[in-house]
């Protein structure tokens, strides 16, 4: 890519765009980790993320459209990687589980059980396919609407509603059969035996 | 024992929600992002250069080559012993017959620059006459579906809660060649009317359109009418063929964006140009052409083949370029001169009906497109397979609420309800 120093560039749209990565940075950096679970290639994806849309900030008009379009830029980012990724395993599942309490002053056995109930939640997201997990992080973490995230995906509002339906299901269904839970450990014991 | 599962203790959206911000929050604040992004930004290729490069043209040839053809052609025109050309810049010229220049400023002196023609009054776009303002909000232009204008009319004092609307409005092109007018009252806020005229499709010898008004038409909430005669006058668009428009193109010319009388302001798009940008200056629509970033599937909702030309820059800016039928490679391109607007005392033409051109007598200036739609953001939207527009307009009185108006391809214009647009615009 060509470098230039920002000094050479027209000094208004370098000063709006640099509000525009001062104001989402943060949230593309962190919405590219939760999609993709890797902190270097998340980071990589919001760099790539922003050169796009300054390559294309003259396409953006409507400035409380920020949000939508640097996440839809995004969103197509992850899913070259996703695509190029193959058969890669994802290190999804690898992401660390936050011990950071919900409450300030849990007991230890409350602790205990917070943990374990991040720790399915965790492990039930991980497993989630893209899409689902794509459709969650942007309704959950990233607090879109239905109809902004089918701007940002590139698909109906009701097919977002399904996918979104889907995924909680599917969450809802890990969460019930976690992989290590002890009915699981115990067949699979079994199965051994 | 068991876990209590998150979907017996909490709701689980809850329980995702808080679960995505502890993992986010497990990255950090970057402080130096902008810093190493700054390092990597380039410049932006403009549209023109970039689809001439794509051709395997380098620019400088192409300047090259227009140099010297200037160059010649004066030459002709100095060997034919012609004084003065439109096509020759003064300075080539011969020093015997020079070309007529403005008058020099009194404080001119020798080998001083000399100023530029004013070609743009003040106020640009907008004309008082009678005590009534008439001002154009904006104009979209697409050659093979609509030209509409949005303007705003602000009546005397005498007149407040009146609506106020052009009785006879006449839209004509460079040799008077008048247009069909589709008039429609979009709103009316205390001593500001709103309205919006279409006329289809432009013809292709349509370079300069004008608006004359002779008569506006007061009406009183109470149905009182009262009729005022004077001269209206206001240039839409001039040498716009100077600039290659793709039919999927659209020039948005957002005019004078924001409208401001007593207290009112009427915004020119879907959301309020009056009000201070949330992010910069620069993201205002009437400084920024639209260019789709380079992404595969970029937002649908920030891209478009439009060209919004700012209007302090109508004269310098590109219009969006045809992948198939791309701008004259000139390296100096006859700008798109400013609209003007001039106050007419004495009315311009005979109080009456309109002249009238049968539609089917109008031909499309290009073959319709076949495109997908492009899709404008912030409400707005076009929708090329039905010739339609949706446009937003805000008000900010009495209190700040938007209008909606359907631009269809006979040019006619219809005001209509939020859910009448949403209905359009999902029907697209």
């Amino acid at each position: 890519m060509q470098r230039s120093h920002p000094s050479a560039l027209p000094h208004d749209d370098v000063a709006a765009f640099r509000a525009l990565v001062e104001q989402h940075g943060d949230l593309i950096r962190r919405t590219a980790y939760l999609l993709v679970g890797d902190r270097a290639l998340a980071e990589d994806l919001a760099q790539e993320t922003f050169l796009h849309a300054w390559r294309g900030f003259d396409g953006l008009r409507d400035p409380t459209a920020a949000k939508s379009w640097l996440l839809a830029i995004l969103a197509h980012q992850a899913a070259t990687w996703r695509r190029r990724r193959r058969q890669v395993a994802v290190p999804i599942a690898a992401l660390p589980a936050s011990d950071e309490p919900g409450d300030p002053t849990p007991g230890p056995l409350e602790a205990v059980e917070q943990r374990e109930q991040h720790r399915f939640l965790a492990d039930a997201l991980a497993q989630l396919a893209d899409d689902e997990r794509q459709i969650l992080v942007l309704r959950y973490y990233a607090e879109l609407t239905v109809p902004e995230i089918a701007q940002v995906v590139g698909c109906p509002k009701g097919t977002v509603k399904s996918r979104l339906h889907r995924a909680l299901a599917q969450v809802r269904r890990l969460i019930a059969t976690p992989t290590d839970s002890p009915e699981n450990v115990a067949t699979k014991e079994g199965d051994r035996g | 024992m068991m876990p209590e599962r998150p979907t017996e203790t909490r709701d689980l959206e809850e329980q995702i929600r808080d679960h995505y911000r502890k993992e986010a929050q497990t990255i950090p604040t970057d402080p130096d992002l902008w810093e190493r992004l700054a390092l990597r930004l380039a410049p932006r290729p403009r549209r023109g250069r970039a689809l001439i490069q794509l051709r395997g043209l380098p620019l400088a040839v192409l300047a090259t080559a227009a140099a010297l053809v200037l160059v010649a052609g004066s030459v002709f025109w100095i060997s034919q012993g012609r004084t003065e050309s439109p096509l020759v810049p003064s300075f080539l010229l011969p020093t015997t017959a020079p070309a007529p220049m403005p008058p020099a400023a009194p404080t001119a002196f020798p080998g001083a620059e000399m100023p530029a023609p004013d070609l743009e009054p003040k106020p640009p776009y907008e004309v008082v006459d009678q005590g009534v303002r008439l001002a154009v909000l904006r104009t979209i232009v697409n050659p093979g579906h609509v030209t509409a204008f949005f303007f705003v009319v602000d009546g005397p004092a005498d007149l407040a809660g009146w609506t106020i609307m052009p009785d006879d409005p006449r839209v004509q092109d460079q040799e008077g060649a008048p247009y069909t007018s589709h008039l429609t009252h979009v709103a009316s806020v205390a001593d500001v009317t709103v309205g919006a005229v279409g006329i289809g499709p432009l013809r292709p010898k349509s370079t300069d359109l004008t608006l004359l008004v002779t008569t506006f038409r007061a009406t009183s909430p109470s149905g009182q009418a009262r009729t005022i005669h004077g001269g209206w006058q206001i240039h839409l668009l001039r040498n716009l063929q100077s600039v290659s428009i793709h039919p999927d193109s659209l020039v948005d010319m957002p005019y004078i964006a924001c409208f401001q009388s007593k207290g009112v302001r009427v915004g020119s798009s879907y959301y309020d140009p009056c009000a201070k940008p949330a992010i910069a200056p620069t993201l205002m629509p009437a400084a920024r052409p639209v260019v789709p970033p380079k992404v595969e599937a970029p937002f649908p909702g920030a891209v478009r083949t439009a060209t919004s030309i700012p209007a302090d820059q109508v004269a310098a800016v590109p219009v969006t370029a045809a992948p198939t039928r791309p701008p004259a490679p000139t390296v100096a391109p006859t700008p798109l001169i400013p609209i003007t607007s001039t106050a007419v005392p004495t009315p311009l033409a005979p109080s009456g009906p309109p002249q009238v051109v049968p539609t089917h007598l109008v031909t499309p200036a290009v073959p319709l497109p076949t495109a997908t739609p492009a899709r404008l953001v912030g409400g707005e939207f076009t929708d090329w397979r039905h010739g339609l527009f949706g446009i937003a307009l805000t008000l900010s009185a009495p209190h700040p609420h938007r209008v909606y108006v359907l631009v269809k391809p006979d040019g006619t214009v219809e005001a209509v309800s939020e859910a009448a647009f949403e209905a359009a615009r999902n029907e697209r």
